[in-house]
């Protein structure tokens, strides 16, 4: 049998193909693949610093500040942008953490709503607090026991499983 | 409307403007449904499609790295027609058809069989492409590629190499074929760091390929991931797992082989493996000069005469 030797002329990889040989036709097809434009690692990191910048650069144009690295209120934002930032990277790289993270966060809004709400107005309801009790339970059951709960007691499916269900075996 | 359009000339200019392209784009949405009020100057649209383009920006970067599906030239499966005997052919973890065009092409001359060598799903794509695929993914790529054959011929022998030949095994319990015949097949590896496997894919996602083993592959013009998934390295596991509880059930001839030098699957496999099948036809060879690859290094025109004549005893 002959065969044809050619290079490829974009990744030099051999293509070897002899006379009778063909491609299988269902491998020409490519599945379609929808996404928005892509950006190089560093776009994400310098768009928030400079976000930062600008919110800092606010916050001093509208009263000079007293001394330098201070603020009067762009700390909060900032430290908030670039935590959404960190949260959303840890989640995008690694979903299956979500299930950590998010009961995580439920969590400490909770504690800040109890610290915000025990600093400020009356204190007179359950626990020294006022106005926070409800969102602070709603934000503790729904957003921290339940989905902790839920995820212990999820029965996972072994790859054994899986495979008994695919060939149809008992 | 394009910015780039009139200054096709400056490269310079022209790589300036498509960056700002997209900011002119967002400013111009911006300026219509974001800043219409009155009295809005343009540096508060600007300001605005800053903000929109980073949040952009960040859901962009949210999602996972791009996943390429389209099969690269040199990795398809291709079939070299023939008799009405078939033989299927099954690659290796993180390899692709390539690496037996010169076996299927041998074995095709000698014996004239339709020999039909398939890729396995998320092999030959990407990195991340192959990362979303599990054993079950590679078991039903064999699944199609066998309906698709036997559409064609009357009996069908399944070969692989590596996992491809664990795969081999798994298939023939539940679907008919005229023998099985694999190459350094993986059953039980000596790792005991493969417990810990689904604990590592948390901080770990890939393992890069020794930089000896790529140069290796890609002198033989055959072309291999820079890096294999954590997570179907532990899909591997769990198909080997899922093998061995049912290697009682093959009952196919078999022909297996080991190469003596492999660091990888040590020859116990293949005393497991033949002391576990219920085949009435067994044969083993071991190569004492071969790694992993028999039929590429060496002793491949060994392994090539010693396969044709165990096909030809059939």
């Amino acid at each position: 049998m002959k065969q044809e030797e050619e290079i490829c002329s974009k990744c030099g990889t051999i293509l070897r193909y002899s006379k009778n040989s063909y491609i299988v036709e269902s491998e020409k097809k490519e599945k379609p693949s929808k996404r928005f434009r892509r950006y190089k690692f560093w776009v994400t990191p310098l768009n928030i610093l400079f976000l930062c910048l600008f919110i800092a650069g606010i916050d001093m144009a509208i009263v000079p500040l007293d001394a330098p690295f201070s603020s009067h209120w762009a700390f909060w934002p900032i430290v908030g942008i670039i935590t959404i930032f960190l949260l959303a990277l840890i989640l995008s790289k690694r979903p299956e953490s979500f299930w950590v993270i998010a009961p995580l966060i439920f969590a400490n809004i909770a504690m800040l709503l109890y610290f915000i709400d025990i600093s400020y107005g009356e204190n007179d309801g359950a626990f020294g607090l006022d106005w926070a009790l409800i969102p602070i339970l709603s934000l503790l059951i729904f957003g921290f026991a339940i989905p902790v709960v839920s995820r212990f007691g999820y029965i996972k499916e072994t790859p054994e499983d899986k495979f008994k269900k695919m060939v149809g075996e008992e | 409307m394009s910015l780039v359009h009139n200054h096709k000339k400056f490269t310079f200019g022209r790589k300036l403007l498509s960056l700002l392209e997209g900011y002119y784009s967002t400013y111009l949405w911006a300026r219509d449904h974001v800043a219409p009020q009155e009295g809005s100057s343009i540096i508060d649209a600007l300001k605005v499609a800053g903000y929109v383009k980073t949040i952009s920006a960040i859901i962009d970067n949210m999602r996972s790295s791009p996943r390429r599906t389209k099969v690269k030239k040199a990795c398809r499966s291709f079939e070299l027609e023939g008799s009405d005997t078939g033989i299927l052919f099954t690659h290796g973890f993180g390899a692709n058809p390539e690496i037996f065009r010169n076996l299927a092409e041998y074995l095709h001359e000698e014996t004239g069989y339709t020999c039909r060598v398939l890729r396995l799903e998320g092999h030959g794509t990407s990195v991340q492409d192959m990362e979303r695929t599990t054993f079950l993914d590679w078991y039903k790529s064999v699944e199609l590629h066998y309906k698709e054959l036997s559409s064609k011929t009357n009996e069908i022998i399944l070969l692989g190499h590596s996992m491809g030949s664990t795969l081999s095994l798994l298939f023939s319990v539940y679907n008919p074929c005229k023998a099985v015949i694999t190459i350094s097949p993986p059953l039980d590896l000596p790792r005991p760091d493969a417990k810990f496997l689904p604990l590592i894919t948390w901080f770990k996602r890939y393992w890069p390929t020794k930089e000896s083993e790529a140069v290796k592959y890609r002198k033989r013009g055959h072309y291999i991931y820079p890096k294999r998934p954590l997570k179907c390295v532990t899909s591997m596991f769990d198909l080997m797992s899922v093998t061995r509880k049912r290697l009682h059930k093959v009952t196919a001839p078999l022909y297996t082989s080991v190469g003596l030098k492999d660091p990888r699957v040590p020859s116990n496999n293949i005393e497991l493996l033949l002391s576990s099948v219920s085949s009435s036809i067994k044969r083993a060879d071991y190569f004492t000069q071969s790694t992993h690859s028999i039929h590429l290094g060496p002793e491949k025109d060994e392994i090539k005469r010693n396969i044709l004549t165990f096909i030809r005893k059939l």
